[in-house]
């Protein structure tokens, strides 16, 4: 890649993203993310996730969801772990939605055939992926922040909820939050590419995703080895990305680019070779 | 000198269809060049992969020396794709803006570019509307002004009319026409009037092989043929007379319903045979609406890819 591919890419990167907030895709993910988050910051504006570092209400809430949260909530400042939580559990859905149609609507509609006598399939390609992912980064990092001030205003006094390891472990779980969502618009990448129909990447991403955790953890009671299998996604490092220990953190968030870069590779692999 | 367009032995399948059979042919610059042929003769399959849009099978493509698509041809190659759609919800200038960015156009630069090639295509007023909201014929213009972006030296346009109203197809032609000093066209279309006034040369495709690439000149014989659009088919009769006549060599009737004849005749003392021929065609009381001298390219390529 020189300075020219580049230019190239930076042209079509921008497009990308204006024609985002214009189309369906883009609006009805923005309208959904922000419904979503707009639901659950007023609930958290109350100051009700204090009450969870209560031991008797962790211990209802990790029977009920996952108990690593519970621990969460002894060591980190409350309002900033229930969010980075539902957070971390919803990117998926938001990820895979926001970044569907990467290169299936130019392989469909054959956009695409504008674009290649211009440019190499390579600029494109890399140009729709940082485009999905900036504005899936943009979003989640601004839930991120929107966390850090939720929590620095209503945590003062809990366990955790000191300035200083606020700012910290937030920016952390905001790094975390950018780099989780960033695996998964790397994976619709790849299925954007395979199934050339942004809906049916969607679904299929979705319900793909669901059945193979479904799966994994059924078959995982019976045998360890397949249980490793969970590694294949990114929500394998889901225990690490919600570690207290800030190392096991890192380790989490550390992974997510060889995700990333996995599954760019893969989708390239098959885009490079398409018929348009 | 080095062809434009260099095909040698191309193939191509899809499965067990092969839609082109070992075709090999040159191009050379110049006149544009019509590429012609039935349904299913693998016009549409030997357009993608002279564009780079579908790889062949086997064989070798060259696009000015170098394979379709490749890097150094970028600026220098532009194509109209026929059924490629732009983008919804964005205004066709910024659409144009950024295929201007994207040929090495900066901001300002490629925004005037754009308002240029709308300008061509007479879509000025029209701007800052999407894509979705333009009629057909005015997307088709949309597309057809991407391919004038810069200044390209070979410009390949799938059916360049297709769907346009007879003045704005007109309009187009007149384009490609004023435009064709300086650079080389390459035009895929089922409009074989559009093929004839516009191109030097023809290819003409049958069965994924090559049938003809001849110039128009050669291909339609223009001296010593007269094709006749009649206004009611032509009896035996009539045509019994017409062979009769001094000078002419064969009579042809078109196809049933076609309402069409073609009459050959030796080169030597043209215009007295000529005169014979509607003298002949008078007293068997066959009306006609149309002469031409020669055959119309339609003719000729119904001739060479009857099935």
């Amino acid at each position: 890649m020189n300075s020219s591919n580049w230019r190239h890419v930076n042209a079509l990167w921008r497009f990308d993203l204006l024609s985002a907030m214009r189309e369906s895709r883009g609006v009805l993910f923005l309208v959904c993310f922000g419904l979503f988050w707009a639901f659950w910051i007023q609930k958290l504006s109350s100051g009700f996730a204090r009450d969870l570092q209560d031991p008797n209400i962790g211990m209802v809430l990790g029977w009920f969801f996952d108990a690593r949260v519970i621990e969460l909530l002894q060591h980190r400042a409350p309002t900033l772990v229930t969010c980075y939580y539902i957070g971390l559990t919803a990117t998926p859905a938001f990820a895979i939605l926001a970044a569907c149609d990467q290169t299936a609507s130019d392989l469909t509609s054959r956009y695409l055939r504008f674009l290649i006598v211009r440019v190499g399939r390579f600029e494109v390609y890399l140009a729709r992926f940082l485009g999905a992912a900036t504005l899936v980064g943009v979003a989640q990092a601004a839930v991120g922040l929107t966390a850090i001030g939720l929590s620095l205003a209503l945590d003062g006094g809990t366990r955790g909820g000191d300035t200083g390891a606020t700012l910290g472990y937030g920016l952390m779980a905001t790094l975390s939050l950018v780099a989780y969502g960033t695996s998964f618009v790397a994976l619709m990448a790849m299925l954007s590419a395979v199934i050339v129909n942004p809906a049916l990447s969607a679904v299929a991403g979705l319900v793909g995703y669901v059945i193979f955790h479904l799966l994994v953890s059924l078959a995982s009671d019976r045998s360890p080895m397949i249980g490793l299998a969970r590694y294949l996604f990114p929500s394998g490092l889901k225990a690490q990305l919600l570690a207290p220990d800030l190392g096991a953190m890192t380790l989490g968030v550390v992974a997510q680019p060889f995700y990333a870069a996995a599954f760019f590779a893969a989708g390239w692999f098959i885009f490079r070779k398409r018929d348009v | 000198m080095t062809p434009i367009v260099e095909v040698r032995d191309l193939r191509r399948e899809f499965g067990n269809v092969r839609a082109i059979d070992g075709m090999s042919f040159a191009l050379q610059a110049g006149a544009p060049i019509g590429l012609v042929g039935p349904n299913g003769a693998g016009k549409t399959t030997l357009f993608s992969v002279l564009c780079g849009f579908l790889p062949p099978t086997s064989g070798e493509v060259n696009v000015m020396g170098r394979p379709p698509l490749h890097p150094d041809l970028r600026g220098r190659v532009a194509i109209l794709p026929q059924d490629a759609a732009l983008v919804k919800g964005m205004a066709i200038a910024r659409q144009l803006t950024l295929f201007a960015e994207l040929q090495g156009f900066d901001r300002v630069a490629a925004r005037r570019e754009a308002e240029r090639v709308l300008g061509l295509v007479e879509l000025a007023d029209v701007a800052g509307r999407s894509a979705e909201t333009l009629s057909h014929g005015m997307r088709k213009r949309v597309a057809i002004a991407q391919a004038f972006i810069g200044e390209p030296e070979l410009v390949f346009l799938d059916e360049p009319t297709a769907g346009l109203d007879p003045n704005t197809a007109t309009n187009i032609a007149n384009l490609i026409r004023s435009l064709d000093q300086k650079r080389t066209f390459v035009i895929s279309s089922h409009n074989l009037d559009d093929i004839e006034s516009l191109c030097g040369s023809v290819v003409i495709i049958d069965k994924g092989r090559l049938t003809e690439h001849r110039t128009l000149g050669e291909l339609m014989a223009r001296t010593s043929v007269l094709t006749f659009r009649l206004e009611a088919e032509a009896s035996g009769e009539a045509i019994a007379a017409l062979q009769a006549v001094e000078g002419v060599t064969k009579v042809e009737r078109g196809t049933d319903g076609e309402r069409r004849l073609v009459v050959h005749f030796r080169e030597g003392d043209a215009n007295a045979t000529q005169i014979r021929v509607l003298q002949a065609l008078a007293l068997a009381g066959v009306a006609f609406l149309e002469m031409q001298r020669g055959q119309s390219l339609e003719s000729r390529v119904r001739e060479l890819t009857k099935r």
